[in-house]
């Protein structure tokens, strides 16, 4: 109730001058004055509220103030309203005794002095208030009690009947509450609960791990959440979610931790489970596909091997068994010869291939004149230009010395990417080589530019991968068993050297880069030895 | 299904230039067929509907259009719906033989073939008198 609520006074009088009189003398305090003009009509009005204080007539026709007051008396509401009796005349000892006898706190005799009424009527006024205050404040603390206890026994059941664990760590590091879930979980009562708290059910290996986390926890102002691994009296492993906050009180001074622990173990198992299933299918996935890959090989390798075979077989039968003219046999040797020329180089790429998986290729490295080495692959790929009208051109910077390399492997790798260039430049396309310094005088880059059918951005990346060639049908139309470039790129790696693919896209051309580091040595045999080699080689 | 006509016709589509060469010296060799050429399965498809070849001989492992698609639209195609095929596959696996018959694939030869022997493949196939 609020102190500005008006507190109800009783004025009671027959005679509605005196009732004038007393409003006009109390209306300064500024409460609530109630008129009654008789003893039914004040008893009428106390039935429904609490006064302050009673102001009454004694003379009054019919029920007078004696027997008013006897019946307010008489009602356990209002026993204890103080009450003044009012009279006119100098009243006898008798009469007096007969109202206090019946609960009347006070006399006061007309005619009335105001400021005694006033400072008597203040009193009880104030007295009335702040008992009010105290009942106000006895019901606030038994709603209080009432809340408290209330609080209590939730908190009770939540932490007897959680699921998980829960506990709570003061400052000093002390547990000083663990509940029955907690303890189940630990395997201890509760007095061990909070003499040991839960590190000694941590798994004996996981133990420094888990006090190093808490401490670091302890000395950081964030949440703690770990999944650690309990073991129980049987000696079984299961995984605990631990999850910690920092306990603060209103002013935010740290009281200590309070925190749970939950049993993950299952949700640990599934998703185990889930990754092992992941992990199978993953397998399984990359296991089929290897297989089709090799499907794809075997077939495109069968393919490739007996194409040039029948057309051998059959020539070498038509020879046998039937009569030709010079000019058929010559044609049907040629023939043969060709596609025999074709399988022994497929043969040698497989072999080749075979090596480098098993890491068996060796070369024979020496100081080799990088120059002659693409003039003579030059002029031999010039005839398979010819056929197809494609230009050849080659740029190159006459400065440039010897590389440390295997003549007869980096001839096949320069041979490899000029055929490459040709078998993918449409007719009457060009080719360009260019030899020239990288970027210093210690490093030659050679370049293998064509107008060709250009390199997909999806396929530049895999270009240099075995048995790769940018589809199937590509396979198909050029023929080939995607080896050449794999075989090519680890030629140039195993002499020291790189080499990359570009282009600008499909049916743009594409341009071949290798970079190989200069001889720096000077061994004359070595030198001589390759010279020779190559001097009888017909450079154009 | 062969036509009335007394001298047979036979379509072979190969990208390979030397294969088609060997196959049409193989088979004019020894019977008195006249052997047609495709280099690819559209050129095939096109020499089948003009010419109407008794018989077609297939390569598997084409560019662009492989063999099993070339059958595909001969066999989808009025005009040359009824003309046998016959498969020329470096691999074949029993499993291969029977999904080609269930296509409607009269037979099919494994490369490489017996050159002289090649004609009596095709007529045991189709049921031809040699």
């Amino acid at each position: 109730m609020q102190s500005d609520t008006k507190i109800n006074i009783l004025l009671v009088d027959d005679q509605p001058e005196n009732l004038l009189a007393l409003e006009a003398v109390l209306g300064d305090l500024g409460e609530n004055l109630v008129r009654a003009n008789s003893g039914q009509e004040a008893l009428r009005h106390l039935l429904s509220r609490d006064f302050a204080v009673i102001l009454m007539d004694v003379q009054m026709p019919g029920m007078d103030g004696f027997e008013t007051a006897t019946l307010i008396r008489s009602r356990a509401r209002s026993r204890h309203a103080p009450i003044i009796f009012l009279t006119a005349f100098s009243a006898s000892d008798q009469l007096m005794f007969k109202g206090y006898a019946l609960g009347a706190v006070d006399y006061l005799f007309k005619p009335i002095e105001s400021s005694i009424l006033i400072s008597k009527v203040t009193v009880f006024v104030d007295l009335f208030k702040k008992s009010e205050s105290v009942q106000r404040q006895a019901a606030q603390l038994v709603a209080m009690n009432g809340e408290l206890r209330q609080s209590e026994e939730r908190f009770r059941s939540l932490s007897a009947c959680s699921p998980v664990g829960v506990f709570v760590i003061d400052s000093a590091g002390h547990c000083t509450y663990a509940n029955p879930r907690f303890q189940a979980i630990c395997g201890l009562t509760e007095a061990q609960s909070l003499a040991a708290g839960w590190f000694p059910s941590v798994y004996a290996a996981d133990q420094d791990r888990a006090i190093a986390q808490w401490m670091a926890y302890v000395q950081s102002s964030g949440d703690y959440s770990e999944e650690v691994r309990f073991e129980s009296v049987d000696y079984t492993l299961r995984w605990m979610h631990v999850r910690s906050s920092p306990m603060l009180s209103a002013q935010g001074d740290l009281l200590g931790y309070v925190g749970t622990i939950e049993d993950i173990t299952e949700r640990k198992q599934a998703e185990e489970t889930h990754a092992e299933m992941v992990r199978e299918q993953i397998a399984r996935q990359e296991a089929e596909a290897m297989s089709r890959m090799k499907d794809e090989f075997l077939a495109v390798l069968s393919h490739e091997l007996r194409t040039p075979l029948n057309s051998m077989l059959g020539w070498a039968r038509l020879l046998q068994s039937k009569k030709m003219d010079e000019t058929s046999v010559a044609r049907a040797l040629a023939t043969i010869e060709r596609n025999a020329e074709a399988q022994s180089r497929l043969i040698e790429d497989i072999l080749d291939m075979s090596k480098i998986i098993r890491g068996k290729l060796q070369l024979n490295c020496c100081a080799v004149n990088l120059i002659q080495v693409v003039e003579i692959a030059l002029d031999s790929v010039r005839l398979q230009a010819d056929a197809k009208a494609i230009q050849i051109t080659a740029t190159i910077d006459r400065s440039i010395g010897k590389v440390w390399s295997d003549p007869v492997r980096l001839q096949q790798v320069i041979l490899n990417l000029l055929t490459n260039a040709i078998k993918f430049t449409p007719d009457k396309g060009t080719v360009e080589v260019r030899l020239e310094w990288e970027n210093d005088e210690e490093v030659v880059r050679l370049q293998v530019v064509d107008t060709g059918i250009g390199i997909h951005a999806d396929f530049l990346p895999r270009v240099f991968d075995r048995f790769r060639q940018a589809d199937s049908s590509t396979t198909r139309s050029f023929g080939g068993l995607g080896l050449g470039l794999a075989i090519v790129r680890h030629l140039v790696e195993l002499t020291g050297g790189t080499i990359r693919a570009e282009s600008p896209g499909e049916g743009k051309g594409s341009t071949f880069t290798i970079v190989l580091p200069l001889w720096q040595g000077s061994d004359p045999l070595l030198n001589h030895s390759v010279s020779e080699d190559l001097e009888g080689a017909n450079v154009s | 299904m062969s036509r009335k006509s007394p001298i047979k016709r036979v379509l072979v589509i190969d990208n390979e230039s030397y294969i088609q060469e060997i196959t049409k010296i193989c088979l004019e060799t020894v019977t008195d067929w006249q052997v047609i050429t495709a280099s690819s399965g559209r050129e095939g498809i096109v020499k089948a509907e003009t010419e109407q070849p008794d018989a077609i001989l297939l390569d598997v492992m084409m560019p662009d259009m492989d063999g099993l698609t070339t059958f595909a639209n001969l066999h989808a195609n009025a005009l040359t719906h009824d003309i046998p095929v016959i498969l020329l596959s470096a691999e074949i696996q029993t499993a291969d033989r029977r999904y080609y018959s269930e296509m409607g694939i009269k037979a099919a030869i494994a490369k490489p073939f017996e050159p002289l022997d090649l004609a009596h493949q095709i007529a045991n196939a189709l049921n031809w008198e040699v």
